[in-house]
Parts: C-alpha cells; structure tokens; sequence
C-alpha cells in the first residue's frame, strides 16, 4: 500500500515541493513566496487531497505534487488578497506588499498562479483542466467579495455564493484531484465533490463568526468587518436590525477593534450568532451526509477525524 | 371614411429610432409605415457620439441632423479636474431639428409618415394590424420605437432630465462629469451630469441621469452644483425653458429585444448606457440593424426576429444582461471610474472609454486598420470573428464591462491590430488552413493579453488612507486575475497541450516585468511587450506544424513586433497624440514603460516637455528604435514561405509602424511637436 506514509511525512513532502518550486521561479518574484511557503501554515487543503486520495491507491509523489499545488492555489490568492485588502501582516510575518511593494507583490502572486498552471499541466491534461477551472471560479469569487464591501443589505444566498467560489471551490478541488489520483469510481467522486464543497462552506462561516472574538488561534480579529465584509452572523443580524444601530455602526467611517464588543453585542442580541451557528451546522450536515455515502472503513473515518479538526481551528 | 395602407413594415414610435428604422427599410425597397404621435418635448440640445454620426451618415441623414461639430468631450470623474477624452468625435444638435429631419428622411426615402396616436397592433395570421387616424395599417413585420417604458426591471429604472440654460460659457465642449460616491455605502447610486452647448452663443442645455428612484428637481439642482463646483464657465446658469423628463431604462439583452415577434428598438430595447443616459447612438445603431435583419428576411418575421437579436448580440455586450448582478456590478463600475480618474494608466483609460463612450475601445490598439487583400481579409475574418465571439461569451455575464472592452462600437475587427493576427497567421504558416478551434485559444491569448496590460503597467498609486475599498489596486488585481484565470480555462479546455507553454509565459512576463521595475534591474522596456507578441507567433508556429526554421523566424517576428509596437508607443506619446494603450507620456515614463530613458538617463517628461533638444533626440531615438525593430521583423519573415501568412504578418508590423513612418503632408506629423495641445492636459 503506498498510502501508509504518516502524514506528517506528506506535509513534509509538500512544504519540501513547494520551496523546491519557490527556488525555480526568478529571482526578483521568489522573495514574497518563500516568505509565505516559511510562515506556519497548516496544509488543510493539502491535507485533504491526500485524504480523499487514499480512498484508492494514489502514486505518493504526485500525491505531494499535487497537494504542492492546491496549496500554491491558496497562496497565490492570499498574495493578491493582501494587496487588495492592505493587510499588514500574514501568518504572523508583514504581508509581502508591505515588504517588497504593491507591484512586486502582485507580480509575485501572478508568477505564482503561472507556476501553479505549469506543475498542473505537468500532472496531466485532467489535473490542468480542474485546476483552471476552480482557479477561475476563485477569481471571480474575489470579485464578488470586493464588490460587496461595506453593503449592509446583502442578501444570504449573495454571501453564500460569494463563499462558494471564494472558499469552497478549493476545497472542492482538493477532493476532486484526491478522487482522480485515487482512481476513485463516479460515485465516491461524487460524493467526495460534494462533501468539499459542504466542508468550505462550513469552513468559511465558522471562520466569519471567529472575526467577532478572540478565539485563541491568534489570527487577529475584526479585520473582516473593519473592511467591510461582513460575514453570516453579521448578515443574518443586520436583517433583523430594525432600527439601524448596527448598520450605523459598521459603517462609521471611524468604526474599528475597539468597536468590535459592540458590534459583537448587537449581533448576539439580534440572534445573528445563533443563526450562523445553524447555518454551518447545517452546511456541517450536508457534508456529513456526502461522507456516509462512501464505503464504511480507514480512509472514511480519517477523513471525518480531519473535518473536525479542520471545523475545529480554522487556519 | 377609413384608408387601409398595406405595407411591409409598421414602425411604431416617431422618436429617432423609429425614424431611421422607416429610413433604412425603405431605403432597402419595403413599404415601411412610420406611426406614432409626437412626445410634444420642449427642445433641447443633445449629444451625437461618433458612433451616432456614422449611424446617422449611413442612412443619408447626417445633413439634416444640423449638427455642431464640437473639439472635444471633458470627462470630471470624481472631484479631480477634468480631461479632455482623446479623439472623441462629437457633435451636438437640437432634438426637435433632429426628430424633423429624420422624419423628411424617412419620408424622402419613401417611408409614410403617420402622425397620430397608434392603437395597440394585433397580429392575425401572421399580419400585425393597427389603426391611427382614420388609416388602418397592415404588415407582417411590426418595430417597436416607442421609448422608455415607464416601468423595468427596477436594477436598470431610472430617471433622465435635460434642461437649457443661459449666461453659459461653453461653446466648443460637451461636459460630462460623474462625481465621487458621498459613502461607502454601496446602496449610494450615481448620478451623472452632461452638458453640451446650445445653438446660440451663451446657451447649454444641462442633463443628468441616475438609477434608482429619483426627483427631477433635484437631480437637476444636482447637475447644476455639479458643473459650478470649481468651473466658473456654469456660475451664472440660468434656466431658460422648462424642464424634460423622461424614463431612464437600460435593462438592454439581446434576448428580451424580440417579444413575440415584435422588433424592439433603441430605448424600448432598453439601449441606454447605465452611467451617461446617452442612447442616441444605440438608437441609431439598433434601428439599423433591425431595418436590415428585416430587409434580410422580409417574408419571415420570425427569421428577422432571429436575425435582429443575433446582430444586437454581436454589436451591444456590457450591460446589464444578468439582474442578479446589476446592481453591485454597477455600483463597482462606478466607483472604480471615479478612483482611477487621474490615472493614465492604459487600463484605466480604456476602461473608460469603453464604459462611457459608445465608441468602446478595440483591444490592444486604436483606430489603425491594416490593409489586406480581400481574399486575406476573407480568410481572416470568420476566424477573428468566432475569436471574439469566444471571448465575449467567457466574460460576458460575469464582468460584462469587460465585455464592452472586447467588441464594443468596433468596426472592422479582422483589420485590427490584435495578437489574435499573428497567431492566426502564425497558424497558417505551416501550410494547413487553421482549424476553426483554434479561435478559442485565440480568444485565450487576446483576453490574457488584456488581463497582462492589467498587471504589466504601472501600478496606480494607493488611496489615501481610510475605511474604504482602495478601488484602483483592487480593480487592477480583480480584472487581471478574472482575465488570465479565464483565459487559462479556456486554453486547457481547448488546447490542453499548450497549457503548460501557457503558464509558463504567464510566469515569463511576470518576471520580466519584476525585473523592469526593479531599481537595480538592467532589463531592457521593450521585453515585456517582445514577450507579449513573441507567444502567439510561437504556439500559432507550433500548432500549425511549421517547420523549427519557420518557428524561430515567427519567434523571432513576434519579439522584434513587440519592440517595434512600443517604440511607435512611445513616438505617438511623444507627439502628444493619442496611443493604442491610451498611455501618456509621464505615464509611460513613471510606470517604466518606455525605453527612452535606457538610452537617455534622467529624462523625465517636464524635461522632455520643455527642451526641443532632448525631445527631438528622444524622438529620433525611438524612431530609429521602431525602424530597427521593424526591419528585424521583415528579415525574420524571410524564413516564413507561406505567402499568405507572411503577407498579413508583414501588414500586421507595417500598421504596427506606422506612426513612424517619415512625415507625409496630410500626416498629424506635419504639425511641430511643439504646437500641439498636450491632449492629457486638465481643462478647467
């Protein structure tokens, strides 16, 4: 069996891969990229290929190459996220415009997304296919965010569209390029499909209810509301806000952290926590019930053992 | 007693529209009626884009028009000073002299006039019937001109008044000015405010234009603050008529513009541009073509049905075709206008050309057109065609401004300058006819090509700090990254082998644009642009099956057509003219574009502005530049045997270096530098 390999030895192998292919791109675009390969990341996606692979019996070195490319997928996305939303610091380093310059960074975020066509088109014509696919979806996905900045009217099933191409969509190509390498059969693909693209959304909602408080994983908070994205809890609240108060508060030009236990407070009173909750729990749900429809057994109840330690400290 | 007029054609509303479709069906030999009651408007001016006159000149009723001419449009987006818009032709002229005249046309053409309310036509097998007067109509095709409908899809309802004033400086611009958003709050909707002088000295007539619920009095009180905000020529307005208020409705799709076999025409179809109000030209172009798609099929009328919806699909692309959108995509328009105003980077200015001009803007180039042999152009053209069509189709819906960017107003797109040619022509050079797929890929290359320009120019300078979205960085990165993951789709859909080569140039000119914007780089301004031109010669060679001789002379074509397109760039800007990346002179300089400072250390454009001796060496410079480049581009063609494709290839470069070529009499190069008004110049 080649899928034996603890994983720690397959997060290895991709974070080895990935500086290998930061190493290969030019010099002046190579610096922000090594820079976030460094930073502590988790591997959730990769992570996740490799599970939906070992429902068959992937090659284990394109299994890392592959996972090497979900993950540059990612990164690519958060170089140019960073430009556009003017974060300061990633993974606990200054984000890569702040250090090298917009252009540079953009430059480097474009040459990463190429070196992300280029390892996919090495893999095969299918892997190239998905890839573009899901990285065009993720574009678009980008648009949609930045679009609906600071609209306090924003409909649900708008956000939850937004969360599907943005976050969900590369989950979903993880388990897709897990179940082609495992040579997985129609159905486990397409359970396995499914079951992503309800983990990314689940994923994405738990993550927006983190922006309102500390939850010990250190990511700093607020910063999803300062630029005006608001996420369920906020959404499902700002609809039952009757008397504009929190709509008032969320755009104030001043609004900032120290505005944020107010903010918090309005959308626990208006029920927006709460709704939320129901909300992933039930985007929890449809992915519980793509994973009951594949064969009982290891690969199945790893799989689940790493949902709920993705659910559990989003990245 | 009652007459009875058996026709062709009933046209239905005697607005422009309608007057121009009964012009141009009775010009192709149809009985076209033309009925419908005068809206009784009080007279104003209005605008009459290039796009309008040409409409207007190709159904022979630009003389009765009575239109000005007028020497420019000045654009005040947001609360900057104005530009003047390059090289947009424009006219002006009064409405009701207008609607006459293009009445006497249809008349004269041979069209009937009926003036009078139209009762609601009823079709019996086959034939509509409608009645005004005391004459009934009969016909088997039935047009539609009448107007805005008062109600619409309420994304694209909205409201449009226009009113002449007095004590009014302005005499040889129309004025169009779209402020900056109030807050950051995305419910906010635009306004936009024009201007366009009057027939008599001192007189304008003052419009505005907003989506959404909207009072007249107050959208004019609007416009008025507008225009007198920091311009003293509008200080003093005064009214001198009265108000006209119409419905603003620009819901346009193809789809929705036969209903039930009724031909719908310029406002009733919806064709208004969102931002400016203006449908005048859409008016014009859209009566054309549904006088045509009749003329085409004139004992169908559901094959002219067809056939009008689709050339409105070929011909209108950017609006709102999608409603679950509209609203946020507009929204997102408007303020990435109003953040890149100042900015004279090539992206910004063709986006606004193409959103708020119905003239659009053509790809890579401006209005330079390469002359081909018919047999080429016949070659050429289907291929071009099914290329945009791709193109169109993969951005349509989901960024439709973009859309406009690709074919909006375009004439004569097989004649273009477009990277689509060379690798068409590449593609030919090993001998075999080009399989009509390979238009997808062509349509990848042309939109990574646009979504490169994106990420290869300068970089617009960051917002002031603050809670709101920096739209100009973020527009740059969102359109870039929309436009080359597409393109990428499309390549691995269509051509998976050209995937990985694909990539690798989207990562080659990444790194060569590093290279160029890094203070210690030695790279040299022309690799990007040799870089750009240099792939579709490539895989065009590649997947052609040409020989490797005849793939490294098309390599090497493609590299030295780079080179020479930036040195004509820089020449154009140099000249103060109008380039094909809409990029100004300081732009150029201060985004690394130009290579004129490699050879010349320290130039900046104040000192090239003000020094005819460093300008004229600058000049020299890159003419000599562009010939090189241009004579390296024809010695490498030596090596390309195919007659056809080397003939399109030689007047795909030729066109490319025409701006250098040695002043001719008629030529814009006549004039002396010196003398030339700097068309980025502010205005006010």
């Amino acid at each position: 069996m080649t899928t034996t390999a603890p994983p720690g030895s397959f997060t290895a192998g991709v974070h080895d891969r990935l500086s290998r292919l930061a190493d290969d791109l030019p010099e002046l675009v190579r610096g922000p990229v090594r820079t976030l390969i460094a930073g502590p990341g988790k591997f959730a996606r990769p992570r996740l290929l490799a599970a939906c692979a070992a429902f068959g019996t992937p090659d284990p070195g394109r299994l890392v190459r592959l996972g090497a490319v979900v993950e540059l997928a990612h990164l690519a996305s958060l170089l140019h996220d960073d430009v556009i939303d003017e974060a300061r610091t990633r993974r606990g380093a200054p984000a890569a415009h702040t250090a090298v310059g917009t252009e540079q960074a953009m430059l480097a975020g474009l040459a990463c997304f190429a070196l992300v066509g280029t390892e996919a088109a090495d893999l095969g014509e299918g892997v190239a296919g998905a890839v573009s696919t899901a990285v065009a979806t993720l574009a678009y996905g980008e648009l949609l965010d930045v679009e609906r900045a600071f609209d306090t009217a924003f409909p649900l099933p708008a956000y939850l569209e937004v969360v599907r191409c943005k976050t969900a969509e590369l989950f979903r190509l993880c388990c897709l390029l897990g179940a082609a390498e495992g040579r997985c059969g129609p159905g486990e693909t397409d359970a396995l499909v499914r079951f992503g693209a309800a983990l990314g959304v689940t994923f994405q909602i738990l993550d927006d209810c983190l922006d309102l408080s500390p939850s010990g994983s250190g990511k700093p908070i607020g910063t999803d509301h300062a630029l005006g994205l608001f996420g369920a809890p906020t959404l499902y609240a700002l609809r039952a806000d009757r008397g504009g108060e929190l709509a008032r508060l969320l755009l104030s030009p001043s609004f900032g952290v120290r505005d944020l236990p107010e903010a918090h407070a309005l959308i626990k009173d208006r029920g927006g926590l709460e709704a939320a909750a129901r909300l992933a729990a039930d985007w929890h749900g449809q992915a519980l019930d793509a994973l009951r429809g594949l064969p009982a057994g290891d690969p199945r109840d790893r799989l689940a053992a790493l949902t709920t330690s993705l659910l559990d400290v989003p990245s | 007693m009652t007459v009875h007029l058996a026709a062709d054609v009933l046209v239905v509303g005697a607005g422009p529209a309608g007057a121009i479709a009964a012009a141009e069906l009775a010009r192709h030999g149809l009985r076209a009626v033309l009925a419908g009651q005068d809206d009784g408007r009080a007279d104003h001016d209005l605008v009459l884009s290039g796009a309008a006159l040409r409409g207007l000149a190709s159904v022979g009723a630009l003389e009765e028009a009575g239109a000005r001419v007028v020497d420019a449009v000045e654009l005040r987006l947001g609360p900057g000073d104005g530009h003047v818009l390059p090289e947009a032709v424009s006219a002006v002229c009064g409405r009701r002299r207008l609607l006459d005249g293009l009445r006497r046309t249809a008349v004269t053409a041979g069209a009937t006039w009926l003036p009078g309310t139209v009762s609601d036509p009823v079709r019996e097998e086959g034939v509509w019937h409608a009645s005004t007067g005391g004459t009934t109509v009969s016909a088997r095709h039935l047009v539609l001109a009448t107007g805005a409908p008062p109600t619409g899809t309420s994304h694209a309802t909205g409201l449009l008044c226009a009113r002449p004033y007095s004590g009014v400086d302005l005499t040889t611009s129309i004025v169009l000015a779209l402020p900056a958003p109030r807050t950051i709050d995305p419910a906010e909707r635009p306004t936009c405010v024009w201007a366009v002088p009057g027939g008599t000295a001192g007189t304008c007539t003052i419009g505005a234009s907003r989506l959404g619920p909207a009072d007249p009095d107050e959208l004019l009180q609007t416009a008025l603050t507008v225009l007198a905000g920091g311009d003293p020529r509008f200080a003093a307005a005064v009214p001198t008529g009265p108000a006209v208020t119409g419905a603003l409705n620009s819901g346009f799709s193809p789809e929705r513009s036969v209903q039930d076999g009724r031909l719908l025409v310029g406002d009733a179809a919806g064709l208004v541009n969102p931002f400016t109000g203006e449908g005048l030209s859409y008016a014009v172009q859209s009566a054309v073509l549904a006088a045509r798609a009749i003329a085409g099929h004139p004992g169908d009328a559901a094959a002219a049905g067809r056939a009008y919806t689709r050339r409105l699909s070929a011909t209108f692309v950017g609006y709102f075709e999608t409603a679950t959108h509209a609203a946020r995509r507009y929204h997102l328009a408007w303020r990435v206008l109003v953040a890149t105003a100042g900015d004279e980077r090539p992206v910004s200015a063709k986006v606004r050309r193409a959103v708020l001009t119905p003239e659009g803007f053509s790809g890579l180039t401006a209005a330079d057109l390469m002359p081909l042999p018919a047999a080429d152009v016949a070659l050429l053209g289907p291929f071009l065609l099914a290329c945009d069509e791709v193109a169109v189709r993969a951005v349509r819906a989901e960024w439709p401004f973009i859309a406009r960017l690709l074919i909006a107003g375009e004439q004569a797109p097989h004649q273009r300058l477009r990277p689509a040619v060379p690798f068409f022509a590449a593609l030919l050079a090993g001998g075999n006819p080009p399989d009509a797929t390979m238009a997808t890929l062509a349509a990848a290359i042309e939109l990574a090509t646009l979504g490169a320009l994106a990420f290869l120019g300068p970089m617009p300078s960051r917002a002031a700090p603050g809670r709101r979205v920096d739209w100009a960085v973020a527009s740059t990165v969102l359109a870039g990254d929309f436009l080359l993951a597409q393109a990428s789709r499309l390549v691995a859909a269509s051509a998976p082998e050209v995937s990985w080569s694909f990539a690798d140039w989207l990562g080659e000119l990444a790194a060569l644009r590093a290279a160029r914007i890094d203070p210690a780089g030695r790279s040299r301004a022309g690799e990007v642009f040799a870089a750009l031109l240099e792939f579709p010669s490539r895989i065009g060679a590649q997947l052609g099956g040409a020989s490797p001789e005849t793939v490294g002379a098309l390599r090497s074509f493609g590299g030295h057509s780079g080179h020479a397109f930036l040195h004509a760039e820089e020449v154009l800007a140099l000249r103060g003219e109008r380039t094909r990346l809409d990029v100004t002179l300081p732009a150029m300089l201060a985004g690394r574009l130009s290579a004129i400072p490699d050879d010349l250390p320290g130039i900046t454009g104040g000192l090239l502005a003000g020094d005819p001796g460093a300008r004229s060496e600058a000049m020299d410079l890159a003419a000599t530049g562009c010939e090189d480049a241009h004579r390296a581009a024809l010695a490498a063609l030596r090596n390309v045997t195919h007659p056809v494709s080397a003939r399109i290839l030689r007047s795909f470069v030729a066109t490319l270096c025409a701006p250098c070529a040695p002043p001719s009499a008629a030529g814009p190069a006549g004039t002396a530098p010196a003398d030339r008004p700097d068309p980025s110049a502010p205005v006010s």
